[in-house]
């Protein structure tokens, strides 16, 4: 029990060293090389990820200010269509409103022209008729009774024409 | 009572198994017989479960084979710190290896650690690893000055502790192992049956634990204090 042996200290130092090597190649060595590459693996995979998140927000925030861009474009354009409509509106409307002031002054014009003409025509048919009667009073030298009678026939010459003008 | 006597003297003298003839006969102990069971018991399960370790994947057998080392190593990592990982190993196939020695018993065995020759070479390896990581931290110059810190006066308390933390170690081990194989031969012999089951649950396995946790709990305790400053 209590023989202290050098020999048997030194096979136990020897047996334990090499216990230590054995076990240090087939147990701890491969297991813990195992587990830091398991490690190395997740790290990598966490980078990676991390990357990947990264990069699917900056094509978010990318994606989110083309979306609002082409919502302001679309605005403009739409305020653009607007003022367009707008200004074209106008334009035809005082397009027309010209044309038809133009249209009512030629009418107008056309109208006067019209009523000058009928007069002047008048005017002449008056004249051809009174010569008509100053024939004919000089022709026929009457007596006063065939003079009234000439002057009415002329009156209601004169009077039937104007009817038929008024017509 | 004169039988237990010789049945216990049997029992604890560490028995020479064979004797090699040279050097006029060098004897070889029973320990050390048993300490080759042990090894060769450790490095057969060591090779059979740490096959085919897989990165991706592991198996069940894989996982608690990875939670086991893990424990171990986060243990002494804790201790030791990131300029002491490279003596885990040891310190994990020490435990490993005291821990089985404890228990043997209970399989037939004489346990090796209660032969003072294990224990003696186990603390004499302690005491060379805990100095040799001292002067590989920090070289020889500077480790020979850490002998007179923190003043020069309790320089031959430093040398004496070169002795005292092997012998310490050594005989805290064999003398629980001795004294818990001691008490539970006592017990057998007053009561045989049902009483010995709870202190032999407590003498020769949670006892044979903690000792072989003790052990390398101080000496991994001194390499810190060794390799740090």
């Amino acid at each position: 029990m209590l023989r202290i042996d050098f020999w048997n200290i030194l096979w136990t130092v020897v047996n334990l060293l090499v216990l230590y090597l054995l076990m240090k190649k087939f147990l701890f060595g491969r297991v813990i090389q195992v587990m830091e590459q398991r490690k190395a693996l997740i790290d990598s995979q966490f980078a990676s990820a991390g990357e990947a998140e990264k990069k699917a927000l900056d094509m978010k925030a990318q994606y989110e200010k083309s979306l609002s861009e082409a919502k302001e474009t679309s605005v403009k354009i739409l305020d653009q269509a607007k003022a367009d409509g707008q200004a074209e509106y106008q334009r035809i409307v005082d397009e027309a409103g010209a044309q038809a002031g133009q249209m009512i002054a030629k009418a107008q014009a056309a109208i006067d022209e019209e009523k000058k003409k009928a007069l002047k025509e008048m005017e002449s048919e008056i004249a051809s008729l009174a010569v008509d009667a100053a024939e004919k009073i000089l022709k026929e030298k009457n007596s006063p009774a065939e003079d009234q009678m000439i002057y009415d026939a002329f009156l209601s010459e004169a009077g039937g024409s104007n009817e038929a003008r008024g017509n | 009572m004169e039988n237990l006597a010789e049945r216990l003297m049997e029992e604890l003298n560490c028995e020479t198994v064979f004797t090699i003839p040279v050097f006029g006969g060098i004897e070889i102990f029973e320990s050390v017989v048993v300490t080759w069971i042990i090894m060769a018991v450790m490095v057969l399960l060591a090779i059979l479960l740490a096959r085919n370790l897989k990165v991706e994947s592991p198996g069940k057998k894989q996982l608690l084979l990875e939670a086991g080392v893990s424990f171990l190593y986060n243990f002494f990592d804790s201790i030791l710190g990131g300029k002491g990982r490279r003596y885990i190993p040891y310190l994990c196939t020490v435990v490993i290896y005291i821990g089985i020695a404890n228990i043997i018993g209970l399989f037939g065995f004489k346990s090796p650690t209660k032969d003072l020759n294990v224990t003696a070479a186990l603390a004499l390896m302690s005491i060379v690893l805990i100095e040799y990581a001292g002067v590989h931290e920090k070289g020889v110059k500077k480790w020979l000055k850490s002998f007179t810190e923190p003043v020069a006066i309790v320089t031959p308390i430093n040398i004496l502790e070169l002795f005292i933390r092997p012998l310490s170690l050594c005989m805290r081990l064999f003398g629980n192992v001795l004294g818990a194989f001691v008490v539970m031969e006592l017990i057998k012999m007053i009561i045989p049956a049902i009483i010995p089951i709870p202190f032999s649950l407590y003498f020769d396995i949670f006892d044979g634990f903690i000792q072989a946790y003790v052990f390398v709990f101080l000496t991994s305790l001194f390499i810190k204090e060794s390799i740090d400053d």
